[in-house]
């Protein structure tokens, strides 16, 4: 008896041991944050500037190399190369607090297969004009936040997960970013939204340290009494810890030494009116943690750079392009072209105003229907090429003339082409290249159903990859295209052929990023992008 | 007790762990649900009908081909995103003189020749010349158990430094015979 109910205990313990293990793998249940009563307080808000490698303060571009120098970078492209990843310079936010605390955020690639985390490096000048040491600041997602960014419900605005901050004074190598051992713990932000009465975020209306300002919302206006119109204008910033310089400077009244103590994060959408009113509205705050090691802290108002950063960024560089009257004309002499039987190229430069030029001396063209165009490559680097395709009549075993339908997107060799150029120093900057192909219809004598696409490099460390595995192996990028996982073909739709192009980065990690363009209005760009779930997500640029 | 603490340990290892979703070799992309942890497998076994020597003649002139499956392959630049491949090596001769002779069937990075799943019948085809350092793209179709034709052309688009200038070594047709 007693040895049975020993058995039946035992069995009693397994099945409650898998019970727990089985709840504690599922996904938590995403939460919607209560309403929040809005505080128009006459907080001041930071300033928030972007600016690019080009226009950053020469101050900053110094303290940036020389905090790097330790790091091997190397300045082969404009962006910077460091052991763990690739700053990218094109697209930086400043954020300038009420205590005149400046905050440098650059978005950091690594070659990192977790969707969930992303990363942005910090610099910060202090009031008195001197520089703290820059650090590397880690979002992670959680499982519930994740879903609903990825499939584009949600943006950052509403993040939930935790952050971590990671000092690159000491040695820092891409798996201690990976598996999340950095010098600090994690900071938690998740949707317990309890207000706390002692909470000096919400309530001491104090300076505010220690926030990470979003991406810029809606504007609104109104009209005062006396008749003077008042704008506001919201944006997002979540405030990670308990006070004004907490995570590294301690609660705002001094009571804490660095990075000790109980902290919190929180996000809030912030308001600011012209008139001086506005405040912060807690869409989510965080839960208590405990912390006691030393680690680099945020200080002022430290901006984020995210997925649609990304987006904003190509999304400029393709209207900057659109503008080029060179452009213009050249890209309306390769769409009438589509209806003929040769390709023709251009490498396109840079002029000392930032506008793109094809001149003559870039142009070639192919043999009639040669299928291939193999121009000479440039004779020094540029910042983009352009090009299209087109049908070609061949002779058949049979002695007849057959028209093949051109391919519809970009091809196999047309990508092997950029990899080529970045492998032999053709590039400026990779980050800021773009190629741009014209594409005809099912209708070889009329052009009204062209297409125009361009690509764009998001992610040069993964492109790079890829350029290295194509210089041995060029014939990988036709076998990318003939897998039965992914086949891209003259012999399916355009539609379907540009989906699976976008699947074809997304799941080979290339590092590229395809936008359909409409050839009516060169200024029209949809980015077309493969969601986790596999879904195709398409976002107009305007 | 110790029994229990080890299938509390092989439970949990087991439910954790991310799954390797499987999909026939016939689904199209557009009904996958994930991007990665995928295996696009040969479930029905339609590699077994080109597996193996195909081999075309004309004379003294003659090119054989002989082609394998390579269960659940993966390439370097995206090793959670499997595949059943069909990579081959292939002989040419032209009056009674190799031209061509690759002797291994290799994967990336040596990749020669491989054949990629369109229908039970049709195959494309990527295929690299050593002589010209050139490849072209094209199709092979099964026409019988026992016969295929093999048609090859050049792919489409910009190429620059491609190629060492030699011409392309091998012809663009072939109706084969496995042997």
């Amino acid at each position: 008896m007693k040895h049975q109910l020993k058995n039946y205990l035992k069995l009693g313990i397994l099945l409650f041991g898998i019970s727990i293990i089985l709840v504690n793998c599922e996904k938590d249940e995403m939460s919607i944050s209560n309403e929040q009563t809005i505080d128009f307080s006459t907080k001041k808000l930071p300033k928030v500037n972007y600016y690019t490698n080009k226009s950053l303060p020469k101050v900053v571009s110094e303290e940036l190399e020389k905090s790097l120098k330790s790091l091997e970078s190397k300045n082969s492209t404009r962006d910077l190369q460091i052991s763990f990843g690739t700053i990218l310079t094109d697209r930086i936010m400043q954020t300038i607090s009420e205590d005149s605390i400046e905050n440098f955020t650059f978005r950091v690639e690594l070659d990192d297969d977790d969707p969930k985390t992303f990363y942005n490096f910090i610099i910060r000048q202090n009031a008195d004009s001197t520089f703290s040491e820059p650090y590397i600041k880690k979002y992670t997602m959680s499982d519930s936040f994740y879903d609903n960014y990825s499939n584009g419900i949600a943006t950052f605005d509403s993040f939930e997960g935790e952050f971590t901050n990671y000092s690159i004074t000491e040695s820092i190598d891409i798996d201690n970013l990976l598996n999340r051992s950095g010098d600090c713990p994690p900071v938690p932000v998740d949707d317990d939204t309890t207000n706390d009465p002692n909470d000096p975020v919400n309530n001491s209306g104090g300076g505010g340290g220690g926030s990470a300002t979003g991406t810029t919302g809606n504007t609104n206006s109104t009209t005062q009494s006396n008749g003077i119109p008042v704008t506001c204008s919201s944006s997002i910033v979540v405030i990670p810890c308990n006070g004004s310089t907490a995570y590294g400077g301690g609660n705002h009244d001094g009571s804490n030494p660095a990075c000790t103590g109980t902290f919190k994060g929180a996000t809030y959408l912030r308001i600011v009116c012209s008139d001086g009113s506005g405040g912060d509205i807690q869409l989510k705050s965080a839960a208590n943690k405990t912390s006691s090691n030393p680690c680099p802290g945020d200080d002022g108002d430290v901006g984020v750079l995210d997925e649609d950063d990304v987006l904003i960024s190509k999304c400029k560089k393709l209207k900057k392009l659109s503008e080029s009257s060179s452009f213009q004309q050249r890209m309306q002499e390769l769409i009438n072209n589509t209806s003929g039987n040769t390709e023709i190229n251009y490498w396109g430069r840079n002029d000392n105003l930032n506008n793109m030029n094809y001149a003559d001396s870039d142009r070639s063209e192919s043999a009639e229907n040669a299928r291939e165009i193999k121009p000479n490559p440039p004779i020094s680097s540029v910042d983009s090429y352009i090009h299209n395709h087109s049908f070609v009549t061949v002779i058949n075993q049979s002695g007849q003339p057959v028209t093949y339908k051109p391919f519809p997107v970009f091809s196999g060799a047309d990508l092997y082409t950029v990899s080529n150029m970045y492998v032999n120093g053709l590039i400026n900057d990779l980050s800021d290249f773009i190629i741009v192909v014209a594409t005809p219809g099912q209708n070889i004598n009329s052009t009204d159903d062209d297409t125009v696409y361009a690509i764009t490099i998001t992610n040069t460390q993964q492109f790079i990859n890829l350029a290295n595995a194509l210089a041995v192996t060029p014939l990988l990028i036709d076998n990318f295209y003939n897998d039965p996982n992914n086949l891209i073909s003259t012999s399916i739709s355009t539609s379907v052929n540009e989906e699976r192009l976008a699947r074809l980065f997304k799941d080979k990690k290339m590092g590229m990023q395809l936008f359909r363009g409409d050839k009516d209005d060169l200024n029209n760009w949809t980015q077309i992008k493969v969601k986790n779930n596999g879904e195709i997500q398409k976002k107009n640029c305007n | 007790m110790k029994h229990i603490l080890l299938a509390l340990f092989i439970v949990s290892t087991l439910s954790c762990k991310a799954q390797l979703t499987v999909y026939n070799i016939d689904t199209p992309p557009e009904n996958r649900t994930v991007t990665d942890n995928y295996y696009y497998k040969d479930i029905d076994n339609h590699h077994d009908a080109i597996v193996g020597v195909w081999r075309w003649e004309d004379g003294n002139t003659s090119f054989e081909m002989t082609l394998q499956e390579f269960e659940q392959y993966s390439y370097p630049i995206s090793p959670n995103i499997y595949l059943d491949a069909v990579y081959g090596k292939y002989t040419y001769i032209e009056n009674g003189q190799t031209i061509v002779n690759i002797t291994e069937i290799e994967t990336f990075v040596n990749l020669k020749l491989s054949l990629g799943f369109r229908s039970p019948t049709e195959y494309g085809v990527v295929i690299g010349d050593p002589t010209s350092e050139t490849n072209k793209v094209g199709e092979f179709i099964l026409t019988s158990p026992t016969t295929a034709t093999m048609r090859l052309w050049d792919s489409e688009g910009v190429k620059i430094n491609y190629g060492n200038g030699q011409p392309w070594a091998l012809p663009t047709y072939f109706e084969l015979t496995k042997q």
